[in-house]
């Protein structure tokens, strides 16, 4: 097992410079605005772009830029996401202290709506796959197709037009100047936020939770349970359950790991300021250091999240063994 | 059974959305007074309360006033963050409020006869917001913030490029001089400018936030306050203004600069506090009322949903927002509502741009004639309708010009639609039209390359343009891009376009200067900016670039002319210069003077529009006392 | 003679699906004495297995319609509620499948599983009901069944898998033990293990067993009566010697004959199946079943449905061929080649 963390470990290390050199081939390549004309804006006098050009770094050819953006890579104190070069274009604050100060935001958000949605999808699927053909299955089904088919900045403009603006039964969106992330969670302003961002999970986990119990309720293990004498209950939720939730615990490390980059719609829309509104704002101003800094960000969590599910994964399933 | 359930869920929640949709518009319970029925804002304006604000999109620069060029941050220097020797009153032209007035300085500035030398006095007892509390104004703080200005690693994004005129300071700025020579501080309430050459707009040059006085610190830091701050000094501003950020008296300049904690009053990208800066002294001031207390700024949030907030009096307004078309006709239409509706000119134009080196618009009257062919009426329809702004009869924005050709108008049309026979008597006169129809019958005229933006509506008004200018027998081809990408093609003279059908130019400071000369001068044109006509490009430059055309129009020296006054005259001048060009050179077709729309909630009993930003004046707004 | 442990009466067993109504068991009876140990014969599709699922109660009304009698110990065990049901199934009826390595949970330790059966019946604490089934692996045989009970199915070999769902099932001395093709999945030397291991068990337990299988070989040298399924009836029925030496059904006849030889002469033959396919449960032939793939079919097969009769003691068959045809065809087709 120890080696195979260090192999894994060093793998994470390569998916980051992969992922980078890629996002800046990106930018390098795809004919959009001269970052330094862009954000001169009309002053486009040829000396102001060039001072904006050797204020960013782009008199530099291209690889020394990117050894510089490489540099940042490295899961290291001092040097990850550095200032000197995670600097962003558009409102000159450092891309890392952007990062951190927006992460309990998302962090809140994503944690929250995970439970929920772990809350409403197991049970639903469980029910459905225990009961199928019934009216309750009939009815999970079709929240889970709405859930998976209701786009989220759709459901979350209802929302807040419903529940806040015409019913006043939620607060309005974005956290008031001064109320720290806490206290917005206790006045309830992730309520809505949570139940947006749930929704489409919880459908996808319901269906998936409802296919794969009733996968392995077809298994001869099953059958051979039941002939033990075992009571229903006990076959369902210590033999069937058992297996058929191994691999939800994974998508759900995946799935949380991928929040914690950023939950672009739902924060923008309710003006949350977590990592996924920074993110959508900086693609939108063409603001290169911190797209690149969110999506390092971003992708760091998703790698660890799959190491960590990969190995959790060890632990459930006996019969997975590495080395 | 399966497919039954489904259609039965959609058609439930559709009704339930259509039932929200439906019913009344009036959002729910509001604390504000309006609501009850009164009619229009009664009562004295008392100072106090807080204002809650939105802003969709942050700052461009964390504040730092060297680097910042956008409106809405110069609209929050000037109401409440820095003085500077001159402002503005935060009024509309017509208030007065395009018209230069002392702020530090005792008065505008005496000029010498040649034009070269401007003496500032400064006021005594203005100081600074904590924690330089116990630090008045001097000269030398203005000095300082103009060497900031000139290093191009703080100015950078900025406008340092209006100072060159200022002798020496670009040869400060490239390190080869120790100060800038032409400014000199003969006592510390003084301030002695020299420049290169008469330009009468250098008094607007010490009302931009660049030239905000900067604090000493320690006598070692030449740049004081701003010291170590290259980058972001925004986050250490020091205020001198009614207001300040929220706790500024805790910023802690003997540290190190890296070590220092930027201001808690502005978290970016998420909100921005002002509060009262307890060293103001209005008594030295005059232009700024400053009746609220604090501002509460919350950076992003979506349109709607903030205009959403707005109606339900949860913000006050949103600093740089669209009003979405609903939200517009309920306070248009609705009498209790109409008085938190404010319009005004943003001091923007819209226009089309000719290439007057390029087939078949290197020919005046083909230029005219389109000029009298555009439906301008049906350009602001695709834009949004009326409230969106006026139909420009000529180039430069009225403020400039104190409001003197209001009226003028040369290629009038019956309902602004555009007067096809008109167009076609002018076409008549043109050497592409040899039957004299009034249709061209050069081949230069199809599918002539035009330029516009891909983001709507700019591809409906290419459609439309094409329209209006088929019966002229002109044909366009027509390519659409990305904005930047836009603008930079169509100020590059070796892409040869014709005609660049969406660019729109607003004024950095209330003067002509900054149409005349970015807009129409030599200097101007590619590798510089913003000249796409190609007015006085000279002939090496058109052969260069592989034009057939050797020779263009020129107004170099009737800008230099106008440059040089002063005074009413100057507003003269930059009225003749604009005739000029709408008559004679007719580099473009202008259409639209852009409106700034605002609403507010109905706390709001008094508001402004600062002119010189182009954005609402928050320190002439006041709460109502009920709301407070 | 002594009550039979088990006796069934006209059991049908129908499922209701979209195709149609499918007849897995169509009528069949029997009984099994304490002590005997039963081979039922068929190919898939023969009832053969639906009919002990329906026995252990593992296919309820729930899934299909179910008629006739079965009488365990005096008990019909289709007239008892589910919770009394669970009582009677691992404990007094037990039964093995064909694949140990899908049957066992891949999640759960072994001895866990088998201490699971153990107090699923059983008040005993887990420490006694771990050595209980410590205890049970050492029984069926394997080695260090201490250290065997905390690893999982999937350390186990095929055999020993299959020993260890044997121990399983034994695990709390049920009366009747039975066997759903426990030895189709694994190898042929450990075949014969697996099966010489029941027999002991058998004997050491004082249990019946049945052994459920497709393979005539299997059941010839284990068990004490043969039963031989064709689409959800009984077709024929006897002791094993009656079988072997005087079947008195087509269709036994041609499992019989398609047994393989191993014998020099023989290794080259070809394989001899019995032609056709099985019919559809859900459209079965009228008359008899087996008419359309029997070579030795006359009319009355077509329309008339053979009973199941006895020709002498306990050998029944369900056919109308006269017995002396019956008799001749058989030395003809399946004893010549012997």
């Amino acid at each position: 097992m120890g080696r195979y963390l260090i192999r894994r470990a060093l793998f994470l290390v390569l998916v980051l410079f992969i992922v980078s050199l890629v996002t800046f081939l990106i930018f390098v390549k795809l004919p959009a605005a001269d970052p330094a004309r862009r954000a001169v804006g009309r002053a486009t006098t040829p000396e102001n772009v060039e001072n904006a050009r050797r204020a960013f770094g782009l008199d530099k050819p291209i690889y020394v830029q990117y050894a510089r953006f490489a540099k940042g890579l490295i899961p290291w104190p001092g040097l990850f996401l550095n200032e000197d070069v995670y600097y962003s274009y558009s409102n000159f604050v450092p891309v890392k202290e952007e990062i951190f100060r927006r992460l309990p935001v998302t962090v809140a958000l994503a944690v929250g709506a995970s439970i929920i949605w772990v809350l409403i999808g197991i049970p639903i699927g469980i029910v459905s796959a225990v009961r199928r053909r019934s009216i309750a299955d009939r009815a999970a089904m079709v929240f889970a197709l709405f859930g998976v088919s209701a786009p989220v900045f759709w459901l979350a403009y209802l929302f807040l037009y419903l529940f806040w603006f015409k019913l006043d039964w939620a607060p309005s969106s974005g956290i008031p100047i001064g109320v720290s992330v806490l206290e917005a969670v206790a006045q309830g302003r992730f309520i809505m936020p949570w139940l947006v961002l749930a929704l489409a999970f919880a459908a996808f986990y319901a269906r998936m939770v409802r296919g794969n119990l009733i996968e392995t309720m077809g298994e001869d293990y099953i059958r051979t349970a039941r002939a033990k004498g075992l009571s229903e209950r006990r076959v369902i939720y210590r033999h069937g359950l058992r297996a058929a939730l191994t691999p939800v615990v994974t998508m759900f490390g995946l799935d949380l790991a991928g929040l914690l980059g950023g939950v672009f719609i739902t924060e923008t829309v309710f003006n949350l300021p977590g990592i996924g509104q920074y993110a959508v704002r900086s693609i939108f101003l063409n603001d290169f250091p911190s797209v690149m800094g969110v999506t390092i960000f971003g992708a760091f969590f998703i790698a660890l999240g799959t190491l960590l599910v990969d190995v959790a994964y060890a632990f459930l399933d006996p019969r997975v063994r590495y080395t | 059974m399966r497919r039954y359930l489904r259609v039965l869920a959609l058609v439930a929640i559709l009704g339930l959305v259509a039932a929200a949709c439906g019913g009344d518009d009036a959002g729910p319970g509001q604390t504000g007074p309006g609501v009850t029925g009164e009619t229009g804002p009664t009562g004295e304006i008392q100072p106090g309360g807080t204002l809650e604000l939105a802003l969709l999109g942050d700052v461009s620069a964390a504040f730092d006033p060297q680097k910042e060029y956008y409106s809405v941050t110069w609209g929050m220097y000037r109401c409440c963050l820095l003085r500077t020797l001159l402002s503005y009153t935060g009024k509309p032209t017509e208030e007065g409020g395009s018209e230069l007035q002392p702020d530090i300085a005792t008065a505008l500035p005496e000029i010498s006869s040649d034009g070269l030398t401007y003496t500032f006095t400064l006021k005594s007892g203005i100081r600074y917001a904590p924690p330089f509390e116990d630090v008045e104004v001097t000269a030398q703080d203005i000095v300082r913030a103009l060497e900031r200005e000139a290093d191009p690693d703080a100015s950078v994004n900025g406008y340092s490029f209006y100072y060159s005129i200022i002798e020496g300071f670009d040869e400060f700025g490239a390190g080869e001089a120790d100060s800038i020579a032409g400014v000199s501080t003969p006592d510390d309430h003084t301030l002695v400018v020299e420049l290169t050459s008469p330009s009468g707009y250098l008094p607007h040059l010490f009302s931009m936030p660049a030239t905000a006085p900067i604090p000493p610190d320690d006598p070692s830091e030449r740049l004081g306050a701003a010291e170590g701050h290259t980058k972001d000094y925004g986050r250490f501003l020091v205020a001198t203004g009614p207001y300040m950020f929220a706790g500024s008296e805790n910023l802690d300049f003997s540290l190190p600069a890296k070590d220092q904690t930027p201001v808690a009053g502005y978290e970016p990208g998420q909100s921005i506090q002002f509060v009262r800066n307890p060293s103001y002294d209005p008594a030295t001031d005059g232009l700024r009322p400053a009746y609220v207390d604090g501002m509460n700024i919350s950076i992003g949030g979506d349109n709607n949903d903030l205009y959403n907030k707005v109606l339900a009096g949860e913000v006050d307004l949103v600093m740089d927002g669209i009003v979405p078309p609903q939200v517009l006709r309920q306070y248009s239409t609705d009498p209790t509502l109409q008085q938190y509706l404010h319009i005004y000119f943003s001091d923007a134009v819209r226009y089309l741009s000719f290439n007057l080196a390029m087939p078949p618009f290197d020919d005046v009257h083909v230029r005219k004639a389109v000029n009298l062919a555009l439906d301008k009426a049906g350009m602001r329809t695709l834009r949004g309708g009326e409230s969106v702004g006026e139909i420009a009869g000529h180039i430069m924005v009225d403020s400039l010009e104190n409001d003197l050709l209001r009226d003028y108008d040369p290629y009038a049309t019956p309902n602004d639609a555009g007067d096809i026979e008109a167009a076609k008597a002018e076409m008549a006169q043109s050497a592409y039209d040899s039957d004299g129809d009034g249709v061209c019958d050069d081949p230069v005229c199809e599918n002539v390359l035009a330029v516009t933006d891909e983001a709507d509506p700019y591809p409906d008004q290419a459609a439309l343009i094409q329209q209006n200018l088929e019966p002229l027998g002109i044909t366009l081809d027509v390519k659409s891009f990305e904005r930047t990408t836009m603008y930079a093609k169509c100020n590059d003279p070796g892409s040869q376009v014709p005609f660049c059908l969406a660019p729109g130019w607003g004024k950095d400071f209330p003067d002509g200067y900054t149409f005349a000369d970015p807009l129409f001068g030599s200097a101007a044109i590619f590798p510089s900016c913003c000249n796409y006509s190609l007015v006085g490009a000279s002939p090496e430059l058109l052969q260069e670039h592989g034009y057939e055309v050797t020779e263009v129009p020129s107004v170099d020296e009737e800008i230099a002319a106008a440059n040089a006054l002063t005074g009413e005259a100057r507003f003269q001048g930059w009225a003749d210069l604009d005739q000029l060009l709408m008559e004679e050179v007719v580099p473009w077709v202008p259409y639209l003077f852009d409106n700034n729309v605002d609403v507010t909630s109905q706390r709001i009993v008094n508001y402004s529009f600062d002119q010189f930003a182009g954005v609402q004046a928050l320190d002439h707004f006041a709460i109502h006392p009920d709301a407070q | 003679m002594a009550e039979p442990l088990l006796e069934v009466r006209d059991l049908r067993v129908h499922f209701p699906t979209d195709d149609g109504l499918v007849k897995a068991v169509d009528g069949i009876s029997f009984t099994l004495a304490a002590g005997e140990t039963l081979g039922v014969v068929g190919e898939s599709g023969s009832g053969k297995s639906v009919s002990f699922l329906t026995v252990m109660g593992l296919i309820t009304k729930n899934q299909a319609r179910i008629q006739g009698e079965i009488v365990f110990q005096g008990q019909d065990l289709l007239k008892l509620p589910p919770e009394e049901m669970r009582n009677v199934r691992g404990a007094k009826i037990s039964m093995i499948f064909q694949d140990p390595m899908t049957s066992l949970h891949p999640y759960y330790k072994v001895g866990t599983q088998i201490a699971e059966a153990i107090r699923t019946h059983q008040k005993v604490s887990k420490r006694e009901a771990r050595e209980q089934a410590v205890e049970m692996l050492r029984r069926v045989g394997i080695p260090r069944p201490d250290e065997r009970a905390d690893q999982y199915p999937h350390e186990f070999s095929g055999g020993m898998r299959q020993r260890a769902m044997i121990a399983m099932a034994l695990s709390l001395n049920p009366d009747l033990l039975i066997a759903d093709e426990p030895t189709t999945a694994l190898d042929v030397t450990v075949q014969a293990q697996i099966l010489d291991l029941i027999d002991r068990l058998k004997q050491e337990f004082n249990a019946s067993v049945v052994i459920i299988t497709h393979d005539l070989g299997v059941v010839a040298e284990h068990c004490d009566h043969i039963q031989v399924m064709y689409a959800g009836k009984i077709v024929e029925a006897g002791g094993r010697r009656d079988i072997y030496y005087g079947a008195h059904h087509p269709y036994t006849w041609g499992l019989l004959s398609s047994i393989p030889r191993l014998a020099e002469e023989e290794a080259h033959e070809r394989l001899n199946p019995i032609r056709g396919l099985p019919p559809s449960l859900i459209f079965v032939p009228p008359g008899c079943a087996f008419h359309p793939r029997c070579p030795h079919a006359f009319d009355r097969c077509r329309t008339e449905v053979p009973a199941l009769l006895p020709a002498n003691g306990h050998h029944a068959s369900a056919c109308h061929l006269a017995l002396e045809d019956k008799e001749r065809i058989f030395q003809e087709t399946v004893m010549v080649r012997r």
